[in-house]
């Protein structure tokens, strides 16, 4: 894997994963979901890079470790007292302020809209990376296209979303998850979160904060 | 390798590529392509939707952070409710809301707040939860109904709510099932206010006209801050300072800041208002200051057999009462009555009192109501202006078709013992399910608190939630993780009242309204209202309409179910109905708030003017026709009911008693062995207390309801911990100084807090407030935020703290307190006013000392046994024990034959 990697397959590879990063915050695992990491060599490419999710997600009954993950994705973010999820909690102690209105609106300028019936919060954290996960896709067809004006343009906007709505809170959160959830599965899932964005961040030239060590 | 940006690329084009992450990748849509525009940018930032106008819209609600029930408007920008004001048309709140409703908004955004169906997955009370789908709760809930319903015990379902204001859909649903097993919270609360009114004069409260009074009597209410209609009223009586030269007498244990306002504060002696009445009444009618004409036309008694009653309760007896057993300070002199009584009189009709709910809270305090009660009908003030007005309220309907109640009397909802207490002894429920007095197989509990609010707390209704033998399935409906709600079974998440559909009315003025909640914004997460769950769980238990359910439940929205209550109404209708409700938030509008004056004015400017002497109304030849009137007592009969009665040739509506008229004599009273007439009965323990002893009283803040606003963050800031206030003569004695922690011991159990010394409370008195001390109910009660600093602070990196959900809320850096009070309900025991039900709050004799070693603060200890032994004890005192008899030596009726227990299908 030595080539060099073109600006097209970074912005996609990028997009790939805060869209699966994205999925294991937005909603408990699914059967599909739990299946398609087990089974097509995910769980050991994350051993090479040195995140291990444990015996029991390798090897653990099917019915069983999707109850286990359920249960502790509600403790983590669905119960009160857990890790809130919400960005607006994180900023202003209360679900549902300026910042879920904020990102929404960014959503919206950047002619995205989330479904009809959406039940969920807009500055949750499974759908601030669903939507960087939308606009690293934008960037990757850009790119592809040879429209590098475009391109550029979009990792603006993806640089003012990470600084505008995750540099301030995400690492905190993730830290939260990590110190406080009793499975491998979420804490690893939080600590490649956490390094991936950093590496997000430094790439894009957000100055982070000294805490995020 | 290394978590490098490289290896993240590679991992997400490599292994990133098969995984199911359609989830997340069919959140988001495209509305519109993403290209540069002419300017070369890519989006245009004026289209940022975050500016702009300041506001919306601006929604109207009834508010329902407690139950006064003030009109309220949600300013909502961006569908966020920016801030809460008073509805300036609504005729009892004028344009005015109390902190705690300009605070509510923290309901809705509050971060701990559940927004999701949970079951649990632990133990009871673990904590450990798993998130389900709608559906799969609600076909869970519904199979544990069917497994009962088709046993064929539909009681053995119990509901149990704390505050509902939901319009009738909690009884719907529960005489759908079948159950008559709906049990309240009243008890804990006016019930036995509401007995002693009602057989008098007929409704359950009264609504003085405190803005046109001269002269206000106040028993044990703390009317400016925190008793029933405190927001409307205290604006009232304001106004009555200003412009009526009212003068406000204060009767209460405790220096209120409606004491301080007061114009007279006498600290009484727990629960002696009731003799305090009686004299003054005496002085009353024997001084000839009764208005007899209103007493021997309107009332069943007359003024000579109330004036050889009334004989018996001199100034001298009251006084020595009001100082309590060991003759304290405090307490009120025989002189001071006699004056007080004197000037309540000679300002008649314009005078009041007012009472909620200090003297109802004992174990005789039916009796200490209508005392209190009594002495606005000695002097005729009832019904007048300035006067004790009648409530005012207006009605609004049930959806067709309506549910008749269940086959089998419940013996929890209406404990024969109890016959006259018809507004329930929900309060000893637990002691009766472990009796085995009836079974329960699922408690569903509906905004209701009891392991925290109730008598005895987590040493009675926590030790029955944890069993699991004595409820076997519960569900709970609320939107907070409160320390009842911890041990439920299946979580329900209601939405919280700013997003709920409810219909509402309520006496808090002369000015009749219908108002109503409507969603300001919706729902947040997945809660539901609680009627909309209730009638998907019955779809589920009767998916085919077989069980004749269905049809109960005919509505397609929570809107359409208030649209239903609100069809039809006279005069609302000509306006456009329910549509004109949820424009203007209340119907019918009387006119404007005059800002200069602070009232609602009509259309040419003028105050708006109530109505008086309701009972005075006369009835119409239409009425009449087909009437019959009883010779003896003047009645009006129609069709077999009292329609009216007959005074001096008039034919007048009257009150809603079975004869029309004021009955001083409760006859229905008498039957099973109560004074008919006004008397006081102290509780035993209290005029037994030994020297050493004291009574713990418990009170409410301005800020504060009882156990749902600890959490709230602006009211929390004002009032936090809850010290015991004790008086600073009777702490020197005990050798306590200010701050210093004490130990408070009950019969039941003891606590350990802190003193707050002050001259403001009767000597003999502690008092402590409930509404601090959790150990549920959101991080900012438990104060579990200060326990742990966020991640960084000062630049420094603090090790990840052990306790979850830390260092999230930016605002618990701005905690300053770090004391989060000590709730005293553990050690209260439980025990009922014998004829109206009610749990006597203030008459809990205790023992207080300075800590002992070891004691720390927050210690608290109570024993079930011993609250099972109060509970056994109390009950000795109910018509059918050893005890009551003795109590009643004067009453003179067959104390062989007093009507047997009966379970009936009833209140
Ligand atoms: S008194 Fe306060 S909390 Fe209660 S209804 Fe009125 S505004 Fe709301």
């Amino acid at each position: 894997m030595e080539e060099r990697l073109g600006m097209e397959e970074i912005a996609e590879g990028r997009s790939r994963l805060y869209l699966i990063l994205s999925r294991v915050f937005l909603k408990e695992v699914s059967p599909e979901f739990l299946r398609s990491m087990r089974e097509k060599g995910f769980v050991e490419y994350l051993k090479g890079l040195g995140i291990d999710l444990g015996e029991d997600f390798a090897n653990k009954e099917e019915k069983e470790l999707l109850e286990e993950l359920a249960a502790e994705y509600t403790q983590l973010f669905i119960a009160p007292a857990g890790a809130s999820p919400y960005e607006s909690v994180w900023k202003k102690g209360l679900l549902m302020q300026e910042p879920a209105a904020e990102a929404l609106a960014f959503y919206k300028r950047c002619g995205f809209k989330l479904p009809e019936d959406f039940k969920g919060f807009p500055d949750q954290i499974g759908v601030e990376l669903s939507f960087l996960g939308h606009l690293t896709r934008e960037e990757a067809r850009a790119w592809k296209e040879g429209d590098e004006r475009l391109a550029t343009e979009v990792m603006k906007l993806e640089r003012e979303f990470l600084k505008k709505h995750l540099r301030k809170w995400v690492f905190d959160f993730l830290d939260c998850v990590m110190a406080i959830t009793k499975l491998p599965f979420y804490r690893e899932m939080a600590r490649l979160t956490k390094e991936f964005l950093k590496g997000e961040m430094e790439d894009l030239g957000i100055k982070l904060d000294r805490s995020v060590a | 390798m290394e978590l490098t940006r490289r290896n993240f690329v590679k991992l997400g084009l490599t292994a990133g590529t098969t995984l199911a992450v359609e989830d997340s990748l069919g959140l988001f849509a495209r509305a519109m392509e993403m290209k540069l525009g002419g300017d070369g940018r890519l989006v245009d930032p004026s289209e940022d939707l975050t500016k702009g106008r300041r506001y919306d819209k601006v929604v109207p609600y009834t508010c329902l952070a407690c139950n006064i029930e003030d009109g309220g408007l949600a300013y909502i920008k961006n569908g966020r409710i920016e801030k809460l004001e008073g509805n300036p048309k609504h005729p009892s709140t004028r344009g005015r809301l109390c902190p705690k409703g300009n605070a509510g908004l923290y309901h809705v955004y509050d971060p701990d707040r559940i927004l999701y169906p949970l079951r649990r997955t632990g133990p009871r009370g673990s904590g450990q939860w798993k998130r389900v789908s709608w559906d799969e709760a609600i076909s869970e809930v519904a199979e544990r109904i069917v497994e009962v319903l088709d046993k064929g015990h539909p009681n053995e379902i119990m509901l149990k709510w704390g505050r509902n204001r939901i319009g009738g859909a909690l009884v719907r649903f529960m005489h759908t099932l079948g159950s008559n097993t709906i049990i309240n919270h009243t008890s804990i609360c006016e019930s036995s206010k509401k007995i002693g009114m009602e057989p008098t004069w007929g409704p359950d409260i009264e609504t003085p006209d405190f803005a046109k009074s001269k002269y206000i009597i106040n028993f044990g209410s703390n009317i400016l801050e925190a008793a029933y209609f405190h927001n409307p009223y205290s604006q009232r009586i304001m106004e009555g300072f200003a412009e009526s030269g009212t003068k406000l007498v204060t009767f209460d244990v405790r220096l209120s800041n409606t004491a301080g306002r007061s114009h007279e504060w006498f600290p009484i002696f727990p629960g002696t208002d009731g003799i305090i009445a009686l004299a003054m009444g005496n002085v009353i009618l024997q001084e000839g200051l009764a208005d007899e004409e209103f007493i021997n036309d309107w009332t069943n008694v007359t003024v000579q057999e109330l004036k050889e009653h009334y004989r018996q309760f001199t100034p001298e007896d009251a006084e020595r009462a009001s100082k309590g057993p060991f003759g304290d300070k405090g307490g009120i002199s025989r002189h001071d009555i006699v004056r007080i009584a004197r000037e309540f009189a000679s300002v008649k009709p314009y005078c009041t009192t007012y009472s909620y709910r200090g003297p109802c809270k004992h174990a005789y305090g039916s009796y200490n109501e209508k005392c209190q009660m009594m002495l606005n009908i000695l002097v005729g003030s009832v019904e007048s202006k300035g006067g004790y007005c009648l409530p005012r309220g207006m009605g609004y309907k049930q959806p067709e078709p309506v549910p008749p109640p269940g086959h089998e009397p419940s013996y929890l909802s209406a404990p024969p013992h109890y016959p006259l207490a018809t507004h329930k002894v929900s309060h000893l429920v637990p002691f009766w399910i472990k009796e085995g007095r009836q079974k329960v197989k699922i408690y569903f509990t509906y905004c209701d608190n009891p392991v925290y609010t109730n008598p005895g707390a987590e040493a009675v209704w926590g030790e029955l939630v944890r069993d699991e033998s004595l409820i076997p399935f519960f569900v709970s409906f609320s939107p907070f993780m409160s320390e009842t709600t911890r041990y439920a079974d299946i979580i329900l998440p209601n939405a919280v009242y700013l997003e709920r559909y409810e219909p509402e009315s309520m006496p808090s003025s002369l000015w009749p309204w219908l108002g109503a909640r409507q969603p300001v914004v919706k729902p947040m997460g997945e809660a539901q209202e609680v009627r909309w769950t209730l009638k998907r769980i019955i779809d589920k238990v009767d998916p085919d309409g077989k069980r004749g359910m269905k049809k109960y439940w005919n509505f397609s929205s929570p809107e359409d179910y208030i649209r239903q209550q609100f069809e039809g109404i006279p005069g609302l209708k000509d306006v456009g109905g329910w549509e004109f409700i949820k424009k203007h938030g209340v119907w019918p509008i009387y006119g404007e708030l005059n800002p200069a004056t602070g009232k609602i004015s009509d259309a040419l400017g003028f105050e708006i003017k109530a109505e008086y002497g309701l009972h005075k109304k006369e009835l119409s030849r239409a009425d009449m026709r087909g009437a019959r009137v009883d010779r003896r007592t003047g009645t009006i009969y129609k069709k077999g009911k009292p329609i009216g009665v007959r005074i001096k040739g008039k034919n007048y509506v009257g009150f809603g008693t079975p004869t029309r008229k004021i009955h001083v004599k409760v006859e229905e009273w008498e039957k099973y062995g109560f004074n008919p007439l006004p008397v006081w009965k102290q509780e035993p323990w209290l005029a037994d207390m030994k020297p050493d002893e004291m009574v713990l009283t418990t009170f409410k803040w301005n800020v504060h309801t009882q156990s749902r606003t600890a959490s709230i963050k602006w009211l929390a800031e004002i009032v936090h911990s809850n010290p015991a206030w004790i008086n600073a003569d009777t702490a020197r004695k005990k050798g306590i100084k200010d701050g210093d922690l004490i130990r408070i011991t009950s019969g039941v159990g003891y606590m350990v807090t802190k003193a707050r010394l002050t001259e403001g409370i009767h000597p003999r008195v502690v008092a402590v407030s409930t509404a601090c001390g959790h150990w549920a109910y959101g991080r900012l009660a438990q104060l579990k935020l200060k326990e742990s600093q966020p991640f960084w602070s000062k630049g420094q990196r603090i090790p990840v703290p052990a306790k979850p959900g830390v260092g999230q809320d930016p605002d618990l850096k701005n905690v300053w307190w770090n004391d989060r009070g000590v709730h005293p309900n553990m050690i209260i025991p439980a025990i009922a006013d014998p004829i109206g039900g009610s749990q006597a709050w203030y008459s809990t004799v205790v023992k207080v000392e300075k800590a002992r070693p070891g004691d720390r603060y927050g210690d608290v200890k109570a024993d079930p046994d011993k609250h099972y032994e109060f509970f056994k004890m109390g009950e000795r005192y109910a018509y059918t024990g050893d005890l009551h008899r003795k109590m009643h030596p004067e009453v003179k009726i067959n104390w062989e034959k007093l009507p047997k227990p009966e379970l009936k299908i009833g209140h």
